[in-house]
């Protein structure tokens, strides 16, 4: 299991696909800025000073980490950046759900919303489980640079 | 340490490439301003209250449906659907003028002239949890524009009242 989660062609697929995933999210939260800091707004956990800047700099952040993964360079550091962007929106996503649950008396599994990922309204228990699938896949990036360190082969 | 210089890298290139698309993006945003807040912080003006009367001493004041369909029926001024232009396709207020808050700089030039030329002007969006009505009033009182009317139950509201709708596009 771990040969084939390691094995070269697993982790060049795994690259391509966070690369997809992140290129298209940068570049829609990052053609209407206004429209994604009102969307951090709605989660209530960074300062209101601060969701301008928030909102023009993580998409870029999110962009330039999907160049990384095409190109190869900096990848450790955009895995790095993949796992714990990505550890870091299931928290927010799972709290902000949390207060809808409070406020409109609703079970887990009924709420949707626009998370601010750049896909629109989503499902919300199918979008936490999409970032934990983003973050162990940044893990498992980490972990074959790790174990080819000094002869890279991709 | 190698992962710590790749991580400010990344860092470094994300805030140079942001604020730099930002600058010239006809999208961009002021990264400085905050729209998000209360003016009520940054100008002593600003006041926001709820308010059924007709008489109006404050110049941002949220209005409940009877007061909304008041100020409507009676063509008492401009009402803005600060919503998106699809949403507003699909039904807004009869007479309402399309002014989305994240759109504002590509209708707003045509509206300055109606809108300061207009007592009072009532705005809407969504539902009673949308805050771009808010944020559309701040911009307006920004902009000089001191009667306004925030309709808080917004669309949702109004047509789950049964009240009029008009569908398509200004």
């Amino acid at each position: 299991m771990k040969r084939l989660l390691l094995h070269p062609l697993m982790v060049w697929v795994c690259r391509l696909g966070v690369a997809a995933v992140l290129l298209y999210a940068g570049i829609q939260k990052a053609w209407m800025p206004l429209e994604f800091a009102r969307l951090l707004k709605e989660y209530h956990i960074l300062p209101d000073h601060v969701l301008n800047l928030t909102a023009v700099v993580l998409p870029w952040v999110e962009i330039i980490c999907g160049l990384c993964f095409l190109s190869g360079l900096w990848l450790m550091g955009a895995a790095v950046f993949l796992t714990s962007m990505n550890t870091a929106f299931v928290f927010a996503i799972a709290y902000r759900a949390w207060l809808i649950m409070s406020a409109a008396n609703t079970g887990f599994f009924d709420v949707s919303f626009d998370c601010g990922c750049g896909f629109g309204v989503v499902y919300i228990p199918a979008k936490i489980l999409e970032n934990l699938v983003l973050a162990a896949t940044g893990l498992l990036i980490l972990l074959s640079r790790c174990k080819n360190r000094g002869h890279d082969q991709y | 340490m190698k992962i710590f210089k790749q991580i400010v890298f990344i860092l470094i290139v994300s805030f140079v490439c942001g604020l730099g698309f930002n600058a010239f993006s006809p999208h961009g945003i002021n990264i400085l301003d905050n729209p998000w807040s209360n003016h009520a912080d940054k100008k002593s003006d600003f006041h926001v209250k709820y308010d059924s009367s007709l008489e109006q001493e404050e110049p941002v004041v949220f209005v409940n449906l009877d007061r909304a369909r008041q100020f409507v029926e009676n063509h008492e001024g401009i009402v803005l659907d600060a919503r998106t232009p699809e949403d507003y396709a699909e039904g807004h207020i009869p007479g309402a003028y399309l002014l989305s808050f994240y759109h504002i700089n590509d209708y707003y030039p045509d509206l300055k002239d109606q809108l300061t030329e207009s007592q009072v002007i009532l705005v809407y969006c969504g539902n009673v949890n949308c805050e771009d009505s808010e944020f559309l009033a701040n911009e307006l009182f920004n902009s000089g524009h001191d009667k306004i009317l925030v309709y808080k139950g917004g669309f949702q509201e109004w047509k789950s009242n049964k009240l009029p709708v008009k569908k398509g596009e200004s």
